[in-house]
């Protein structure tokens, strides 16, 4: 039996009177990779709001871990393992490679006021331990030369990867990517597609993410969810998908 | 007695609408708080009383040309200090409008003395009754000066080819450019407009409790912007509405509570307004995206 | 710790000898004086740099928490024979609190309207220290701050004063330095610039924001006792609008989120209005004009951000 992680029972979400996710329903389980597919507008960043907490759903719930987590912070959930990376990237611009990835880490967070004033021994080790952690998911996404850099200087496809790591580097349990290879080229998309594959085994955690680039997604993803116009149309293994009628409909329009 | 007291009230609160609308046709358009408006007020005040006891021009020519120079003055900060700053960190242009207010304060006083000036006697004071109320001739001249300037304003802005042009800049200055609209004629009007209108409060403030002096910009800025955050900043009816709730408010305070408080429940109100709705009355919400 | 900087010893040095070489001069106590202005102006400069450059929250009300601190250290000594070493850290702590009694709800506000609530909060308080006549004597003030004592030895003179505010000051810099070099300096940047990304990595902006702002009013009630006891008297004048401003120009000139910009901005315009006495009718119109060329030219300050040290956490990666 495969444990279950995420699940999402019949979410709806609204704004006003527009409908942008109906009654969607599907599962998660333990170091899955899962790719949210579909046309634009279908509901796929809505979506993604929602499981970090963003928006709230109308209703139906979310469950990650077996709780309802419809209504938590994002702080919370990043306390309670998800982490998330930007389709607009959202990386602080004046700050170094390293620094940006050392915020993420919750021992840069927790230690108090008194500790950086004092300034202990034990305080420079956890602090050391802290950086030397950041450095190794600086390495697996291939940035480890780079970390003194501002990362406003780094390039699109290495900003991407950065956000990545930042993410990597709250000690997530499941890592949403919101169309982590939008802008780069094959070339990139290709470390990209390693990258995420050997997150996945090294730290064993769940992916979910929202790609356009069909052959990345079936290259990469364990299972699809399609959506369109705010509903799950289907989910199932790569060539299931791709052979669906209501998936060519949804991508190529009616009378095809 | 209270009606009396209301009745006061809405006259300092006509006067601080009319400061107020400069303060929130400013920051429509480009969402900044032009710090230095007070003491843009305090120079019309300035200029007014100048003109008439120095130069000895008649009221109304005096009145008149003042807000015109008001209103230069208006562009020539705009032109200075702000306009470099257009697509700077919010807080660049706010602490450029604070040097500039410090500039004006201390140059009037360079210029007049730090000392209280009384100003001329420009019409004959004299009281009616109504109803049980007192309504003195300055107290008329403000209203009707008041609620005309306000309506011409509404006028412009809604029914002229430049105040539709205003509009649209107020939305989106980059927009609005590439729409082939002159943004920078635009800013520059609407800073004459709310500068001339400030030098019109001032002097009919001035004439009101018979004083100019050079710090009388930053407390009536203060509250006057406190109106225009309780309209709702941005909205043009808002600063008015906002403006005569606060002059009330405050009368109502000095008559019940106490005078010396009079400052402090103004402030009291600004803090509660911005806490509890930053919005105001009238005001439009931000919708943050992600 | 290991490596002290070669100019650290000969700075050191020059700012212990400096009552010496001072005494030279005729208005040895005037220059004194000043000297122990531009101590006090640091750690203010500073302490609202944590709050403006690091966490990026634009208040304006300054001199009100400055004044409140100052207040309180001359009651204390005043009223209730309070030590100066007692009334010191009684008035950081009660600044502090007033700073995150106020720091609770504005924290919320955004850019400008965060700007206007500190103003009006400043003037507040200024306008209770006019208006409570029982308990600060109104805009009379609260003469005859007695002088600090050291064992048997009264810290009296302008020379005496000089030490303590230098003591106080350096400790204070260095505390401020441990503070934002830390982690919290990281989180506050990152509130600073996005705090979407800040939440979706775990920081809570709220809670960043209103520890900066609550440790900046901590210091600035340091920086308040510092002018009750040294100037040995407080009155409502010395905390107007304007004191605000004029931190908040020391911060922008020298450098928002940076130590050696603060130091900087505090001291040149402390020093500038003094030597330009001898045209002292038009200093504040000057100050008017520097600080809008300063913005129209120079926003980021004498000795900005970019020159911050890269690797704030103190640990490098390699």
């Amino acid at each position: 039996m495969t444990t279950e992680i995420l699940r999402l029972d019949e979410v709806t979400v609204k704004f006003g009177g527009l409908v942008a996710v109906n009654q969607v329903s599907f599962h998660m389980n333990k170091g899955e990779i899962l790719a949210l597919i579909g046309p634009n507008g279908a509901g796929k960043t809505t979506l993604f709001n929602l499981l970090t907490g963003i928006y709230t759903p109308t209703s139906g719930a979310v469950l990650y871990k077996q709780q309802v987590v419809n209504k938590l912070k994002p702080y919370k959930r990043v306390e309670m393992g998800i982490a998330r990376t930007f389709q607009n990237i959202r990386l602080i611009k004046n700050l170094t490679v390293l620094e940006n990835v050392l915020v993420a880490h919750q021992g840069c967070n927790s230690e108090s006021v008194w500790s950086s004033i004092f300034l202990s021994k034990k305080t420079k080790e956890n602090r050391q331990a802290v950086v030397n952690e950041c450095m190794e998911v600086l390495k697996i996404v291939g940035l480890e030369s780079k970390i003194d850099e501002f990362a406003g200087n780094l390039p699109y496809g290495e900003q991407r990867l950065l956000e990545i790591a930042r993410a990597m580097a709250t000690k997530c349990q499941l890592l949403l990517l919101d169309e982590p290879a939008a802008g780069m080229n094959s070339q990139e998309k290709k470390q990209l597609v390693d990258v995420i594959r050997s997150l996945s085994q090294k730290y064993n955690i769940e992916i979910l993410l929202i790609e356009h680039d069909i052959r990345m997604v079936m290259s990469i993803a364990d299972r699809i969810v399609v959506l369109d116009h705010g509903k799950k149309i289907t989910e199932g293994i790569g060539s299931e998908v791709q052979n669906n009628p209501e998936v060519i409909k949804a991508y190529l329009g009616e009378d095809i | 007695m209270l009606a009396q007291q209301i009745v006061n009230g809405l006259t300092i609160g006509m006067i601080y609408a009319l400061i107020a609308l400069g303060y929130t046709m400013v920051y429509g358009i480009l969402k900044i708080v032009n710090f230095a408006h007070g003491d843009i007020f305090m120079m019309g005040s300035f200029f007014g009383l100048i003109l008439i006891r120095n130069v000895g021009l008649p009221f109304v020519v005096a009145f008149a040309l003042a807000a015109v120079l008001t209103a230069l003055l208006g562009i020539l900060i705009e032109r200075l200090a702000y306009r470099r700053l257009r697509f700077s960190d919010r807080i660049v242009p706010l602490i450029s409008a604070m040097g500039v207010s410090i500039f004006l304060a201390n140059l009037a006083q360079k210029l007049w003395g730090s000392e209280v000036h009384t100003f001329p006697k420009v019409m004959e004071i004299k009281t009616y009754t109504i109803a049980g109320m007192t309504f003195s001739t300055v107290q008329l001249l403000i209203f009707g000066l008041s609620i005309i300037a306000m309506l011409g304003l509404h006028f412009f802005v809604n029914k002229t080819k430049i105040g539709t042009a205003m509009r649209a800049t107020s939305i989106s200055i980059t927009n609005a450019t590439l729409m082939g609209i002159n943004t920078n004629m635009i800013i520059m009007i609407t800073f004459a407009i709310g500068s001339a209108l400030a030098a019109a409060a001032g002097i009919l403030v001035s004439i009101y409790y018979d004083a100019v002096y050079p710090t009388m910009g930053y407390t009536a800025g203060l509250k006057a912007f406190t109106a225009a955050v309780l309209g709702g900043i941005g909205s043009i009816p808002g600063a008015v509405l906002g403006g005569l709730i606060l002059g009330v408010a405050e009368n109502l305070g000095i008559a019940y509570i106490a005078a010396k408080y009079q400052d402090i429940i103004a402030f009291c109100i600004l803090i509660l307004v911005l806490i509890i709705r930053p919005r105001g009355i009238l005001g439009k919400k931000e919708i943050n995206k992600v | 710790m290991k490596r002290i900087k070669i100019w650290a010893i000969p700075a050191a040095i020059l700012l212990l000898m400096l009552p010496f070489v001072v005494q030279m001069f005729d208005n040895a106590d005037f220059l004194l004086r000043i000297a122990v202005m531009i101590g006090i102006y640091i750690i203010l400069t500073l302490s609202l740099n944590i709050i403006v450059g690091y966490a990026g929250q634009f208040a304006l009300g300054h001199a009100a928490f400055y004044g409140i601190g100052a207040y309180t250290a001359a009651l204390l000594m005043v009223n209730y024979d309070v030590s100066f070493w007692l009334a010191l850290p009684a008035a950081a702590i009660v600044t502090g609190f007033f700073g995150f009694l106020l720091g609770t709800p504005v924290m919320r506000l955004k850019g400008d309207y965060l700007g206007i609530v500190t103003l009006g909060f400043g003037e507040i308080v200024r306008l209770i220290f006019v208006n409570w006549i029982d308990l600060t004597n109104g805009p009379m003030g609260i003469p005859g701050i007695p002088a600090p004592s050291l064992g048997s030895y009264t810290l009296g003179s302008n020379m005496d004063f000089y030490y303590l505010v230098l003591v106080v000051t350096v400790i204070s810099v260095l505390i401020i330095r441990r503070i934002v070099q830390s982690g919290f300096g990281l989180n506050l940047l990152t509130v600073r610039e996005d705090e979407i990304a800040a939440e979706s990595i775990g920081i809570r902006p709220m809670k960043y924001k209103l520890l900066a702002f609550t440790i900046g009013a901590l210091f600035a009630g340091v920086a308040g006792a510092l002018f009750a006891v040294t100037a040995m008297f407080v009155s409502p004048d010395s905390f107007q609008y304007v004191e605000s401003v004029n931190i908040l120009a020391m911060v922008v000139l020298g450098g928002t989120a940076s130590i050696p910009g603060s130091i900087l901005g505090a001291t040149i315009l402390t020093v500038a209005p003094e030597a330009l006495r001898f045209i002292s009718d038009y200093r504040l119109i000057l100050l008017g004009l520097i600080i809008v060329l300063m913005m129209v030219y120079k926003p980021s300050g004498f000795w900005g951000e970019s020159k911050r040290k890269r690797n704030f956490f103190g640990m490098t990666g390699r």
